[in-house]
């Protein structure tokens, strides 16, 4: 007999429960016993524990009153906003977790978004209802402003392990069965991959129609590549081997596929023979939005960093990477990630997991540069950008941004806005207290120091979701940073025209608190096609000397001075002069002067 | 096996302090007289150990140092320097200093001191500014230190005055009143040395949180300058990149460290340096008890350095003297020259204006006295870069 089936997603904002309430549904089915079980459970690699962020989608089978819920865990980033897309059209049903004490976030709205366009069923939950702040009734009137029944809310605490049941009972209740397509050709959606050295590509799915056994020869609708499958399973949540895969289900296939490139979320696998005629929709190529350069401190760790970036590509095909040149840093990688967080995610684990000591460029959007010679170009290194006089024009992607943020903060935010070249779009209240404002800007903008400046001047209280919305032309230059009179592409940034002067200065101002004081004097300079519009003088060194050698401890003075000298080596040698990683990333902290 | 030869120095540490100040991370443990009496027992013991595996050694400079010595009393003083002539020998006319701290000294300590055998009082003064005293977490204010001054004035004849610069919210003038008053009790020696902040020192966790602001570079660089010219002005030579002396009453013991001559290190925490090897005792009073009373050393590491190594430390230290390092000595000591062993290095420095060549002797420039560490690091010893 086959058992009936739910398939639901957990969608929320950072920090409002969606881990607690996942791990609680795993404890109160039994799909874990109390020694397996462990907080954040789903969220297997260290960073997501550490920062309390889900990065990669998992999926997990709960059997609960005869029936079979598949709960896949996605990432709530917005620079993961495809994947997300992917795993919700895996699913009938979304949980949405709104943190009482909190209300409705521009993430938790831009989910419900997401969510409504794949035609789910909402499930609205209140979590944390335990703290003294909880205001149910506040966010309550909140839900019914974006057009979700209060009634249908569900209060629990996660961390207290109330309300679960009734979430689970909710699930059955309220997800529609999948539709029962086992007599169709396969359609299998899949929205994740995992590598694993032994058996290459373990793809995560949702079988649409059909089915799907071992043994079978499948196709990828995007490429044709054809493999022979190994194994089907569950996740149980661990892996389990399976006979087989049917519609309605969520499980994993592998095939041998050496190369999660040849395997990507979104893409449809079919049978080799007996092929669906169209793929499932939705599949797309994401793209990097954002790219920076990736440089050894030392030059000797170059090899190591190639082997370490092919390593982390192989679980990741949305990160790219080429070979690059910089005149001031040496050989390195221009590497591309889907957003800022992806880009702090990848560095931290080439630091953390390969233990590589990196100076990294600060991250540029991708301009398309229309050359006077009618050759178009797409830039992604500023350092590349063409003289200025063979320029025709330039464009740069925009995005929609939408800011939610507490009345008392309004002025604030749309200041930070307009200061970052924003174009108002939109104002709404989404209670008494809240506002929802949206904007246009420009990507470069949002992928500086934007969201810390908005948290800090909302006292942390405003939230940032966006969407890629197309190429604009507008009146960019580049602004080149000169040290000790000579040009460092690594500093190289584009800028609005209008704030080239404003940004030069603020720039050679915190190089200055940043890069020590070395043996000579050194000019610091920022220039416009070669004219100089900022300068200031970083003195020379004048004072550094250890004291008095207390006791004979002559062991202490040599530690002090070899933690000297592995800060010189932590240092990147630029010229004469030695530049601190630190300062490539300061050009993204624009106003803090 | 330690494996002493010979050494001229020996350095005792005597580990409590009342208070800890607020910038010191060395070790040292809350006074408590009964604990001192134990351990002064044991630094015996020690000594004696020492004494019997080395034969026949003269000792020509005695240490006491901390931590804060001075709260000792006359009668254990004695004893232990007693001990060491039973079991060494000490010269006639040898250096022996006593670290103190002014509020432990009183007048009738003073002289006691001096009757037991102490001939060389170093006193921390540090500053002369209740201000600047009371920020360093330092127990006296500046009239304690003059009226100690006084009375280590009529009773000794040889005494040195620590006194520290770049403490956060000190300014220039505030510096000069403390030279000033430091000339005024005429010392025959003094030490200067800027705050090293430490980060795991009350001040260092007060710099961190961005409480107060590390001190300004050419604030330090002005007042070492200035403390130079002053002293010299007024008779006192500088011969050490801290240490400053009238005629003849330079530090001998604090030479064995810079020429790198062997000494030998006693009592908790104690250093020491065979020539070859270094080794350090356990920090830890109870442990080095708990040794000595099974009849064992109380030594945590030693250091087995190897030629390159010697000759880094060799380099480091010798060059803090303002009289640098012979050529010919360090032939004897390393048989290489200085120009084969490190040409390239010494050429540059050279040229950057940090180090100089007179009578055949490498030492540091003026410039090279201000940015001695940049000097330092060129000679550290490739080994002891872990990772190279």
């Amino acid at each position: 007999m086959k058992q009936e089936i739910r398939n639901f997603c957990i969608i929320a904002h950072i920090d409002h429960g969606k881990s607690t309430l996942a791990d609680r549904l795993l404890e109160y089915t039994g799909t874990l016993n109390d020694r397996e079980m462990k907080e954040q459970v789903l969220d297997k690699m260290e960073l997501e524990r550490e920062r309390g962020i889900t990065i990669k989608a998992q999926a997990v089978r709960l059997n609960y009153n005869d029936y079979e819920l598949n709960l896949i865990d996605t990432p709530g980033h917005v620079d993961f906003a495809y994947e997300v897309s992917r795993s919700l059209a895996a699913c009938e049903g979304a949980l949405l977790v709104i943190d009482s004490s909190q209300g409705v976030e521009a993430q938790t709205l831009a989910n419900i978004y997401l969510a409504l366009e794949h035609d789910l069923e909402i499930i609205p939950i209140l979590n944390k209802i335990d703290l003294p702040n909880a205001a149910v009734d506040m966010v309550k009137e909140q839900l019914i402003n974006i057009g979700i029944d209060p009634d249908e809310a569900i209060l629990t605490s996660a961390k207290e392990g109330i309300g679960i049941k009734e979430v689970l009972d909710a699930i059955i209740e309220r997800v529609p069965a999948p539709e029962d397509a086992f007599d169709k050709a396969l359609r299998a959606l899949i929205f994740d991959t995992v590598y694993d050295s032994y058996q290459g590509v373990i793809a995560y799915v949702r079988i649409v129609d059909g089915s799907i056994r071992a043994g079978e020869n499948i196709k990828l609708m995007s490429n044709g590549n054809k493999y022979e499958v190994d194994e089907v399973g569950i996740f149980n949540p661990d892996m389990q081997k399976m006979d087989i895969l049917r519609s309605g289900e969520v499980g994993y296939i592998i095939a041998g596929i050496k190369n999660v490139k040849n395997c990507r979320v979104g893409d449809t696998i079919t049978l080799a023979e007996q092929a669906a005629e169209h793929p499932l929709p939705g599949y797309k190529k994401v793209t990097p939005m954002v790219y920076s350069g990736l440089y050894p401190t030392d030059n000797k760790d170059y090899a190591l960093l190639k082997d370490a970036l092919e390593k982390l590509q192989l679980n990741d095909a949305a990160f790219s990477f080429e070979p690059e040149t910089s005149e001031a840093l040496g050989f390195g990688f221009r590497c591309g990630f889907l957003g800022l967080l992806h880009m702090e995610i990848i560095q931290e684990r080439l630091e953390r997991e390969f233990g590589l000591n990196l100076v990294i460029t600060a991250p540029s959007v991708v301009y398309n540069v229309k050359k006077k010679d009618g050759e178009l170009i797409e830039i992604e290194n500023p350092a590349l950008f063409p003289e200025e006089n063979d320029i025709e024009y330039i464009e740069e992607p925009y995005v929609k941004a939408e800011i939610h943020v507490p009345e008392d903060y309004i002025g604030q935010a749309m200041e930070l806005c307009q200061d970052n070249r924003g174009t108002f779009n939109d104002m709404q209240y989404l209670d008494r207290n809240r506002v929802s404002l949206v904007y246009e800007m420009p990507l470069s903008e949002i992928i500086t120091d934007f969201f810390n400046l908005l948290k800090s001047r909302s006292r942390g209280y405003a939230t940032l979701d966006y969407q890629f919305l197309g190429y604009r032309q507008e009146d960019l230059v580049k602004l080149d940073i000169l040290v000790n009179n000579e040009a460092v592409d690594a500093l190289s940034t584009i800028v609005h025209r209008e704030n080239a002067e404003e940004n030069g200065r603020s720039l050679v101002r915190r190089l200055k608190k940043i890069i020590p004081r070395q043996m000579f004097k050194v000019p610091v300079q920022a220039a416009i096609a070669n004219k100089i519009i900022a300068r200031v003088n970083i003195q020379a060194k004048r004072k550094d000397v250890l004291q008095k050698c207390y006791g004979g401890d002559i062991t202490r003075k040599r530690k002090l001075l070899e933690k000297q000298k592995e800060g010189k080596r932590r240092m990147k040698q630029v010229g004469s002069v030695e530049i601190p990683q630190e300062a490539f990333m300061t050009i993204l902290e624009r106003n803090d002067d | 096996m330690i494996d002493f030869d010979i050494a001229s120095g020996i350095y005792l540490h005597i580990p409590f302090c009342q208070q800890k100040c607020r910038y010191c991370d060395f070790f040292s443990i809350k006074y408590d007289a009964e604990i001192i009496n134990t351990y002064v027992k044991f630094l015996k013991k020690e000594i004696k150990i020492h004494g019997l595996l080395i034969n026949n050694n003269t000792i020509n400079t005695i240490y006491l140092g901390g931590g804060t010595p001075s709260l000792l009393s006359s009668t254990q003083i004695s004893s232990i320097l007693n001990h060491i002539n039973k079991y060494f020998s000490i010269k006639k006319g040898a250096e022996i200093t006593l670290e103190a701290n002014p509020i432990s000294l009183s007048k009738k300590k003073i002289r006691s001191y001096n009757i037991a055998g102490i001939n060389r009082i170093s006193l921390g003064v540090q500053s002369f500014s209740d201000k600047i005293l009371k920020f360093l977490g330092r127990l006296h204010d500046a009239s304690r230190v003059k009226y100690v001054l006084e009375e280590i004035n009529k009773v000794f004849d040889n005494y040195s005055l620590d006194l520290m610069f770049a403490i956060p919210g000190q300014e220039l003038s505030n510096w000069k009143e403390s030279l000033q008053n430091a000339i005024f009790f005429n010392p025959t020696h003094i030490s200067l040395y800027n705050l090293e902040i430490d980060k795991d020192t009350e001040i260092g966790r007060l710099i961190k949180n961005g409480e107060i602001s590390t001190f300004d570079e050419d604030l330090d660089a002005n007042m070492y300058i200035e403390a130079r010219e002053y002293l010299s002005k007024n008779g006192y030579n500088q011969y050490e990149i801290s240490s400053f002396s009238k005629p003849s009453f330079r530090s001998k013991h604090n030479q064995i460290y810079w020429r790198y001559e062997p000494f030998l290190g006693m009592g908790a925490a104690a250093h020491g340096f065979t020539g070859k090897k270094r080794y350090y005792n356990y920090s830890n009073v109870e442990k080095y008890i708990n040794l000595l009373k099974d009849g064992r050393l109380a030594v945590e590491e030693l250091i087995n350095l190897n030629k390159e190594e010697l000759i880094a430390e060799k380099m480091i230290m010798n060059l803090r003297l303002l009289e640098g390092i012979s050529c010919s000595d360090f032939i004897k000591f390393s048989g290489y020259s200085l120009d084969d062993y490190f040409g390239e290095k010494i050429k540059k420095l050279q040229k950057n204006g940090l180090l100089l060549k007179e009578n055949n002797r490498l030492k540091l420039s003026e410039k090279g006295l201000m940015l001695g560490n940049q000097v330092f690091l060129e000679f550290l010893a490739k080994t002891f870069d872990k990772d190279l």
